[in-house]
Parts: C-alpha cells; structure tokens; sequence
C-alpha cells in the first residue's frame, strides 16, 4: 500500500502544490501540502478506486486547501488580490504571472473550479468533485471564460 | 486572450512543479511520516482529557478524607464530570473522512460542525459551569456544615466565580473571534459555490 501510495503522490505532487499555492500565503505552503499529503494517507484505505484517482485527489486536496484557508485565515486580503491582478493586467507579464494573478483574483471556489478545469477534467467530474450540478459548472466555466477574455482583450501575453 | 490557452501554461507548471526538488524531498517517505504525524494527532486529541487525569486521584483522596458524605458526593461528582465534559467536545470535532465528500457536502458539514461548537460553547454554563458550581458547592457544605457562614465563605465562592466568569468570557471570546467569524466564511463560500444552481 505503501508503495502505490508514493508513487501515486509522485505522479500528483505538481497538482498538490499548486493548490497548495493558491490557497494559501507562500511561507505556509509546506504546511499545507502537508495537511493534503496526510489527509490524501489517511483516505487511501478508502479509496477503493471505483472513483477515478483525479476524482478522489482532487476531493481531498481541494477540501483540505479550502479548510485550512478558513482555519488559518492567511489567504492575501481580496483587495491585495485585485492589486496583483491588476498589476499582472497592466504590466502585461508572463503567461505564468497572469495565470497565477487570474486563479488569486477568483473566489475560493471559482478558482478551485478553474484549475480542475485547466487539468482537462471532464464536466461532470467537475461537478461530481464539487457537489454541484453539471449545468451550474458549465454556467460558472462559461462565465469564467467571459471574465477573462473581457479582462484580457487585447493584451500581449 | 482565450481560456484555453491559459491550459498549455498550466500544463508546463505542473510539470515543473512535478520535477521540484523540494517536495521530493517531502514526500520521500511520506507514508512513514504520515503514521508518526497520525500518531502525534492521536496524542494531541486526546490531550484535554489527559491533562484532567492527575486532578481525579487528588478528587478521589479529598472524597476519602472527607468529614461529611456531603463533600464526598461532591468530589464524586466533580470526577464525573471532568470524565463526561471531554465526550461533550468531541461531538462538536470534526468527523474524519469528510475530506471524501464533495466540496459542497464538505462546507456543509463544516458548517454543521462550526454551529455544533457555538452552541456548545454559548451553553458552556447549563453543561459545565453550573453542574461543576454546583458540586464544588457541595465539598464547601460538607466540610462547613457547622457554620456555613463563616469568612472563607466568601473567599470560596469568590475565587470560583472568577475563575468561572473567566472561563466563559474566554470561551464568549472564542465565539466571537474565531467561529462566527469561520461561520460566515463558510457561509459565504457555500452560496459562492451554489451561486449557478438555481440559475
């Protein structure tokens, strides 16, 4: 079981922190992807893989990420949020800085539903992820999409 | 500037982070360090109700020197209370496994949780303070049943009340700061993520 579950965890260990990255301030990141690391171990015995790995990771890492932004209120305030977008809009920076300014401008969970999303998960397993209903996911894709090209229309990124 | 395009972008920083040396690191031998971390949590939770075990033999001698079986009852009390009051937190703990959950169903069982705490802590005087004021009152009456009314009277009951007037203010405190606020948050989040559904 150990095994499976390192190598597992060595295949996903871009996508852990990532969130991790998002959903918390950067000195804190190792704390979290640790809290996802132990919360992923203790459900691996009830993992039985009738749900897809993507489903299960995704689950865990986003419900830990999005406990522990609340749990230790250190997420960057809204306005520090708009700040970096703006700053990543206006100084027309790389595609990285405006991907990260983009997730950090969104709310919790539009920015949990845009990196599943940029993962190539399917919509239904999105919504299954996210408890919601598969229309309410392709509204809120569809209005994501809109925010972001009305923001970035015309800019050279 | 299209969404999609934001993918290759993403796409090439999960394969860097993938290749971080940092979290290889990490995660070496993560389920080796996730039973020691398991074991360290286990410790941690079951903290409060260790930290009360020294006080039940000091109970249990005040019961056993006692002059009256009045203040006996009272220590008796006492130590069933100090062994009740930690499995009236734990309702209020989360309950594992809800990381499992969809997201949705996981803020919402954290609401449940952060509610069952606020009412428990709002209600801190029915379940702990009064009950423990009550027995406490019953070791005073034991041992003064000659003379109830005497100067340590005072001081007795003075010294209680602060230190109880304290816990509820710091627990009042905790309401006020740390969960309603957690509350709304989640609150927030929840309608956040149900904003679409009834569109």
């Amino acid at each position: 079981m150990t095994e499976s579950f390192n190598r597992l965890i060595q295949q996903n260990q871009g996508r852990i922190r990532y969130i991790a990255m998002r959903y918390c301030r950067s000195d804190d990141k190792d704390d979290l992807v640790q809290e996802i690391l132990m919360q992923l171990w203790r459900s691996f015995n009830t993992f039985k893989g009738d749900a897809q790995v993507s489903t299960w990771l995704y689950r865990v890492a986003l419900n830990t990420a999005l406990g522990y932004a609340r749990k230790h209120n250190k997420m960057p305030a809204q306005t520090e949020l708009n700040k970096s977008h703006e700053k990543a809009v206006t100084e027309h920076t790389t595609q990285a800085d405006l991907l990260q300014a983009y997730l950090n401008a969104l709310n919790d969970t539009d920015a949990a539903l845009l990196i599943l999303y940029l993962d190539d998960i399917a919509v239904n397993e999105i919504a299954d992820i996210l408890g919601i209903s598969a229309n309410a996911t392709s509204a809120r894709i569809s209005r994501i999409k809109q925010f972001l090209e009305s923001t970035f229309v015309g800019g050279d990124v | 500037m299209k969404l999609d395009d934001l993918k290759i972008q993403w796409q090439k920083e999960i394969k860097m982070l993938n290749q971080s040396p940092s979290l290889n690191m990490q995660i070496e031998d993560v389920s080796q360090n996730m039973e020691k971390l398991e074991k360290q949590i286990a410790f941690r939770d079951k903290r409060e109700t260790l930290l009360l075990l020294p006080a039940i033999p000091v109970f249990i001698l005040i019961a056993w020197k006692a002059e009256h079986w009045i203040s006996a009852l009272g220590c008796l009390l006492t130590i069933a209370l100090m062994l009740t009051q930690p499995f009236i937190l734990n309702r209020a703990k989360p309950t594992p496994g809800t990381q499992l959950l969809s997201t949705k169903s996981y803020l919402e069982n954290q609401l449940t949780m952060v509610n069952k705490q606020i009412n428990l802590l709002n209600s801190i005087w029915l379940w702990s303070l009064l009950p423990l004021f009550f027995t406490v009152s019953l070791i005073y009456i034991g041992d003064n049943l000659d003379d109830l009314f005497k100067w340590t009277m005072p001081l007795y009951f003075g010294f209680i009340g602060i230190v109880f007037i304290a816990v509820y203010w710091l627990n009042a405190r905790a309401v006020k700061k740390d969960l309603i606020p957690r509350k709304q948050e989640l609150e927030k989040t929840l309608a956040d993520l149900t904003a679409d559904e009834s569109k």
